[in-house]
């Protein structure tokens, strides 16, 4: 797969400066010219809302708002371009339900902690340059959330029209 | 993860990445004793949620810097604390699993030798103390 990433701008947000400053590094070994780094959620919402960005790193935990409430913010965004917008969410929390919760938020990949190169590299590939299809209905806005293309099993289909 | 053959250009930078991490890793042990006797502190003044913050953090860097049994032993440590942060009880094996993870620092255990497992092992015994 090919995966020019030098032109891809990325915004960062995370308040542990040390994770911030790594992700930085393997983005810049990535090639990855333009990146910004937020560590507040007020802060990285008028990044996103005036920058044209391709890819965006959230931290789950952050205080006072967590990575989930900006993501779903982002969804939320009036722009499609803004609110499909890739973004990967750095977590600890690799739990069944923190998957769920992420995944039901609208985030594109998640990365989990500690982070290395390799993990981000393919996470940020797929984000970046295997976009699955943009969902927006009223109870979920975000990335289709299935990831196969399973053929029907049981009764013939009976929808009129393809989902989207 | 779905993963895809690397080409040698995408292996290149998979190696300049790895080799950027590791000149940083020099750096890192005096950064994570500081914050391993912050988060001495914080224990022996029953600061527990400042503890948690510090545990938290630790836990999602060590790995990254080749500490990852740090990241393992920084899990059982949360745990403890998140379980028995009402508890003054929890200050004891707290304080002892911050030890043994300042041990492992000093030992320069990076990576996962027996020896680090072993300490994990004792430290993963300690988190389940019974708090009364």
């Amino acid at each position: 797969m090919d995966t020019d990433f030098r032109y891809t701008k990325t915004l960062i947000v995370e308040d542990d400066p040390v994770v911030a400053n790594l992700i930085k590094m393997i983005l810049r070994a990535f090639r990855v010219e333009n990146i910004l780094i937020s560590n507040s959620y007020n802060e990285a919402l008028q990044l996103i809302n005036h920058k044209q960005l391709d890819c965006i790193f959230v931290d789950y935990m952050m205080e006072p708002v967590g990575g989930i409430k900006l993501i779903e913010e982002i969804r939320k965004s009036d722009k499609t371009d803004i609110a499909s917008t890739p973004i990967i969410l750095c977590t600890l929390y690799t739990e069944v339900e923190h998957i769920i919760e992420a995944r039901d938020a609208g985030v594109s990949e998640i990365l989990a902690k500690p982070i290395t190169s390799k993990a981000l590299f393919y996470k940020m590939a797929s984000a970046v340059f295997k976009r699955r299809p943009f969902i927006s209905s009223p109870s979920f806005i975000g990335p289709d959330r299935r990831r196969r293309n399973l053929p029907l099993a049981g009764k013939p289909e009976r929808r009129k029209k393809p989902t989207e | 993860m779905p993963q895809f053959n690397l080409s040698t250009e995408q292996q290149k930078m998979l190696e300049e990445a790895d080799a950027a991490i590791a000149e940083f890793s020099a750096n890192y042990v005096p950064f994570l004793k500081k914050e391993l006797a912050r988060l001495n502190t914080h224990i022996k003044a029953n600061f527990y949620e400042d503890a948690l913050q510090i545990v938290h953090t630790v836990q999602g860097q060590a790995g990254s810097f080749g500490w990852p049994l740090i990241t393992e032993g920084a899990g059982h440590l949360y745990a403890l604390l998140k379980r028995g942060k009402m508890s003054y009880a929890v200050a004891e094996p707290a304080t002892a699993i911050t030890a043994l993870l300042e041990e492992m620092l000093d030992q320069n255990l990076q990576g996962e030798t027996p020896k680090g497992k072993a300490i994990v092992s004792e430290i993963a015994k300690l988190a389940k103390t019974e708090l009364k």
